[in-house]
């Protein structure tokens, strides 16, 4: 089922007429994993804000083929404000819950809180304190509060960009799980090359002078050499 | 000396102020914005100093001015701190600066400038009290209601601005939150010493808690034993309250930064 489709994409900013890119074209189906992957600077988290509703397009449209209230979970890139406080874990990622008037959990969220805690595999350290965390388990615990709103598409803006090769690979088995066990797709931004032909399914790689969308095997990873595997 | 109304008042009085310091202040600490509740009594003194120039209660005044003030603050998207320290540096220095044209022009005597800056909770009038009492239960209320979306706002901005719609009008809520809550503490701390109640017990208590809820609970117990302290101290010494409240706070913050 189709999730989201990008048709002919162009994304200029209005202080310096400066193009992003244009002519983008991609979809996004269900249950799938989208890399998105291009040189640092070209656009790829100013896309995400556009997906997400947060910018306009300059041209082309974003069509929400699944339904009008697309659930997002969104990882950011930049997740630097946490960490301050001595939270524990299962409180952090239960911040999420923030819809309704009651100030304490259902039994019903608690519930669901530990089954996303159970698949992060955050559940033995969930009383540990966020700002101790190592990087893998913090972005585990970013990841399992994403999902905590239960989205219809997950985006993760370089989850795994400081992470060692155990750890990137620990987070990126959770997304598959969850991918494999919801109703859910996803879209990551990626430098690396390992994680993105492993995991994903489609690519688009975005680049001043044109995209290219297409199945993962068809990525040809020298375009991406400025960026690319030195990345890690 | 419970056999005082004016001590029975005080006591009230400050214990609700307790309360709804240490629970806003949480949020306000959280989100890094002690420097901004500051700016805000400041701003609130011009206030108060206002409303002495014009016969008008000084509380309301405050109020007035405090909520004014954080609705621009709002509007102008000045939330983050770091954006836009030297504005709210200049902001308080004008506030500073009418505060002190208004107390020269309304030509009060020194106790009332005194009151306003360092607190004067045991000679609140009876209709400050019914104030105090309504504002306090309003902003707790609001507080209580709106505690889901506050906690996400304030313990983790990032996400909390992708996950909830209306972010923008939480923002502006907590704002008005907030500056309620330094015009009634205030009322027992004056607008120079807004830290202490508003800020320390907060500070103190996310060195402990480990759930938001443990942290309001303990900014909670934190600020009522200073109150309930000073209260008592400054009965039998005659020195100022607020005098108190910056000691036994300030006490609790050192103790617990050996917390960590
Ligand atoms: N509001 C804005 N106005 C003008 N230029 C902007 C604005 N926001 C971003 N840019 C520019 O757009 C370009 C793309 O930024 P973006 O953050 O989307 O890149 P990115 O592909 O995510 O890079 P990275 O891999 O480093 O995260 C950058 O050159 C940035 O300076
Ligand atoms: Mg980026």
């Amino acid at each position: 089922m189709r999730i989201l489709t990008g048709k002919d994409v162009g994304i200029q900013f209005a202080d310096n007429k400066r193009w992003l890119y244009r002519h983008v074209d991609f979809h996004l189906d269900s249950s799938q994993i989208l890399a998105l992957v291009g040189d640092n600077g070209v656009g790829k988290t100013t896309l995400i804000r556009a997906i997400m509703g947060q910018r306009a397009l300059t041209e082309g449209e974003l069509v929400r083929d699944h339904a009008q209230d697309l659930r997002i979970g969104y990882v950011p890139q930049y997740h630097d404000d946490i960490g301050a406080f001595p939270l524990h874990i299962a409180d952090f990622v239960g911040l999420s819950y923030d819809r309704g008037l009651l100030p304490w959990l259902r039994r019903s969220e608690k519930e669901h809180l530990e089954h996303v805690l159970n698949e992060a595999n955050l559940t033995e350290i969930a009383n540990e304190r966020i700002d101790r965390a190592s990087g893998g388990e913090k972005q585990r615990a970013f990841l399992a509060q994403a999902m905590i709103q239960d989205p219809d598409v997950l985006i993760l803006d370089e989850a795994t960009a400081n992470l060692d090769n155990v750890a990137k690979f620990a987070l990126m088995d959770v997304v598959k799980h969850y991918r494999d066990h919801h109703d859910l797709s996803v879209i990551m931004v990626s430098h690396d090359l390992d994680i993105v032909e492993r995991y994903s399914d489609n690519y688009l790689l975005l680049s001043p002078d044109g995209a290219e969308f297409g199945p993962i095997a068809d990525l040809d990873t020298s375009k991406l050499e400025e960026g690319g595997r030195d990345h890690v | 000396m419970f056999n005082y109304p004016f001590m029975q008042n005080a006591y009230v009085v400050g214990t609700l102020i307790a309360i709804v310091s240490g629970f806003i202040g949480v949020f306000v600490v959280a989100r890094s914005m002690s420097f901004l509740a500051h700016v805000l009594s400041e701003i609130g003194f011009a206030g108060a100093s206002f409303a002495l120039f014009m016969g008008w209660s000084p509380l309301l005044g405050m109020l007035g001015f405090t909520l004014v003030s954080s609705a621009s603050i709002g509007q102008l998207d000045m939330g983050d701190e770091r954006r836009s320290e030297s504005t709210v540096s200049a902001v308080s220095s004008v506030a500073i600066g009418l505060g002190i044209a208004f107390l020269a022009l309304s030509q009060k005597n020194a106790s009332s400038a005194t009151s306003i800056l360092f607190g004067s909770i045991f000679s609140i009038s009876h209709a400050n009290i019914v104030q105090v009492i309504i504002l306090t239960l309003a902003v707790l209320l609001v507080g209580v209601v709106l505690y889901r979306p506050l906690r996400h706002v304030a313990f983790d901005h990032a996400t909390a601005v992708d996950s909830l719609p209306y972010v923008k009008m939480v923002d502006v809520v907590f704002l008005v939150l907030m500056a309620t809550t330094v015009a009634v503490s205030a009322q027992v701390v004056g607008s120079l010493l807004i830290f202490i109640l508003m800020t320390l017990p907060a500070s103190a208590a996310m060195r402990w808690g480990r759930r938001v809820s443990h942290m309001i609970g303990l900014a909670i117990i934190f600020a009522l034993v200073g109150v309930w302290g000073a209260l008592a101290l400054s009965y039998w010494t005659n020195v100022p309250v607020s005098f108190f409240i910056a000691m036994i706070e300030s006490m609790i913050y050192f103790a617990s930064t050996a917390a960590r």
